[in-house]
């Protein structure tokens, strides 16, 4: 069912995954520059493979298709999980494709062991995790207008941040807030070693995206179509 | 659960903030035809909603096939092929892509009989959804819902804005279908013509609630309009008074007892057979009168 569902994706949105590639053609391209950020890489990988699977989840709402797959015989929960399964999937083919394209490209002077090294290749993970984390259940709840809603409210609150700290000089707590996760987690890398780390990382990883997809499964059991 | 019932539901109750659907109950035999009727805004696409699990119920219970649609949702739904008022397919996709997509989710999805109802039905597989017309696009609508040998068909509102001569012919061909395959059938419109040819049963939902649930000849044959003054109206029992509407050229009541209204009403009234349209009209008219 899982695949069926995940082959449902594939040919009804094909454009989505072909569309993409000169998209990472141009991040690659990007790349040239001596000094250029290789975490754009996994950053933009990631923000997209999320984005596919919420543009699929929007695109459904948008042809009123929610109702037809919701009455297929398929418990919504599998529903929620291919959403997932897509996503992660999507974002890290979306990284594997951006970082063999920055590595072939004749003017890259990235080399692909550089760009794959274990540091990337975790946060590229993180990042995809986090973003589909973050998105779906908004995208599967409330569709484009939960994608647009959840955007609007992060850059509101990002505007409202930046207000407060720059009108009321209150940038010490939102210093001491950032600065105490990053220390935090910079001294717990400082504890274990790198394998360690990566196995934490991953779990903590897993953890979110379990809490996402039952937050999902919950979210769209109660939705009404 | 009822022997013999494709679908039952009973005391089914849903809560909206405006609108409410209360203690519906009704069933549909095995292998016969059940139009549900009502206005435009009864209840009758939350009814089927309902039973597709597309919206929670409050309270209730329904059966498909003796199967609870929640807790057995994926066997009762292997079950139902579905038709909607505004078919949820992807508009920027071919039919082929979408019956390939599409059919792979049930067990007993048969491709020769979706090509012979394509052929039927004249499907151009190759255009994409969006392009076809509404009597086309219903058409693939109901082809979708057939090839996966369903013993329950859902359709709800599936003949509302098609012109007269599509709307003809889309119920000519499931007629023959529903014939040849003795399939059950719960078909919600407020078209009471479509209704004409093809239900055996009929239910009639008004603000909410199910007013009656009976087997159409028994309705027609039993139930009758009786036109006149309001004096040799006002003779009728109001124990079988359904509905009444003051026209322009006297009144109009709907009784449950065609022969007790011909014995009690003056020799003014006239007492006549109904239509599902006079029925609909006149029950709707006057919520009181619904039991």
């Amino acid at each position: 069912m899982l695949r069926s569902l995940l082959f449902k994706d594939l040919r009804l949105n094909p454009h989505l995954f072909w569309g993409a590639i000169p998209f990472f053609a141009w991040v690659a391209y990007a790349l040239h520059e001596e000094g250029a950020p290789v975490g754009m890489l996994t950053a933009v990988s990631g923000l997209m493979g999320a984005a596919t699977a919420s543009t699929i989840a929007a695109r459904e709402d948008r042809f009123h298709a929610t109702a037809l797959l919701a009455s297929l015989p398929v418990p919504r929960s599998t529903l929620v999980l291919s959403r997932y399964v897509l996503g992660v999937a999507a974002g890290s083919a979306a990284f594997a494709v951006a970082a063999a394209l920055a590595a072939l490209l004749p003017w890259s002077p990235h080399g692909l062991a550089a760009i794959l090294d274990v540091r990337s290749v975790m946060m590229a993970f993180v990042v995809i995790g986090t973003a589909v984390a973050v998105l779906l259940p908004a995208a599967l709840r409330f569709g484009l207008v939960g994608v647009v809603g959840l955007f609007a409210a992060l850059q509101v609150a990002g505007v409202g941040l930046f207000f407060v700290s720059s009108t009321f000089g209150y940038r010490q707590p939102l210093r001491l807030v950032f600065g105490s996760v990053e220390s935090g987690i910079l001294a717990l890398h400082a504890r274990l070693s790198d394998a360690g780390f990566a196995a934490l990382v991953a779990a903590a990883l897993a953890v979110m995206l379990w809490a996402s997809y039952r937050a999902s499964v919950w979210l769209v059991g109660r939705r009404d179509l | 659960m009822t022997p013999d019932c494709a679908l039952e539901l009973r005391g089914v109750t849903k809560r909206y903030r405006r609108f409410a659907l209360a203690d519906v109950s009704f069933s549909v035999p095995r292998g016969y035809v059940c139009g549900l009727v009502g206005p435009n805004g009864a209840g009758k696409t939350t009814i089927i909603k309902l039973i597709m699990n597309l919206v929670r119920r409050d309270a209730g219970e329904i059966t498909v096939f003796g199967l609870d649609n929640r807790r057995d949702e994926v066997a009762v739904k292997s079950r139902i092929g579905f038709v909607y008022d505004s078919p949820g397919f992807w508009e920027d996709r071919t039919l082929e892509t979408q019956r390939r997509v599409l059919g792979a989710f049930y067990p007993a999805w048969n491709d020769r009989t979706f090509d012979r109802l394509a052929a039927e039905f004249e499907l151009p597989m190759r255009q994409t959804f969006g392009k076809l017309s509404r009597g086309t696009k219903m058409k693939f609508a109901l082809a979708m819902a057939l090839a996966h040998d369903a013993d329950l068909l859902i359709l709800d509102e599936p003949t509302a804005g098609l012109d007269p001569v599509f709307r003809r012919e889309f119920l000519q061909r499931l007629s023959g279908l529903l014939l040849d395959e003795g399939k059950s059938v719960l078909f919600s419109t407020h078209i009471t013509s479509d209704l004409d040819r093809i239900a055996d049963y009929i239910t009639f939902v008004n603000r909410g609630a199910v007013a009656f649930s009976l087997p159409r000849t028994e309705l027609l044959d039993t139930w009758a309009v009786v036109r006149g003054d309001e004096p040799a109206l006002r003779l009728l029992d109001p124990a079988i008074v359904r509905g009444r509407r003051k026209g322009r050229f006297g009144t109009e009541v709907l009784v449950s007892d065609a022969r007790a209204a011909a014995g009690t009403a003056g020799p003014a009234a006239v007492v006549d057979r109904p239509t599902l349209e006079d029925v609909m009209v006149l029950m709707a008219g006057e919520p009181d009168h619904a039991s």
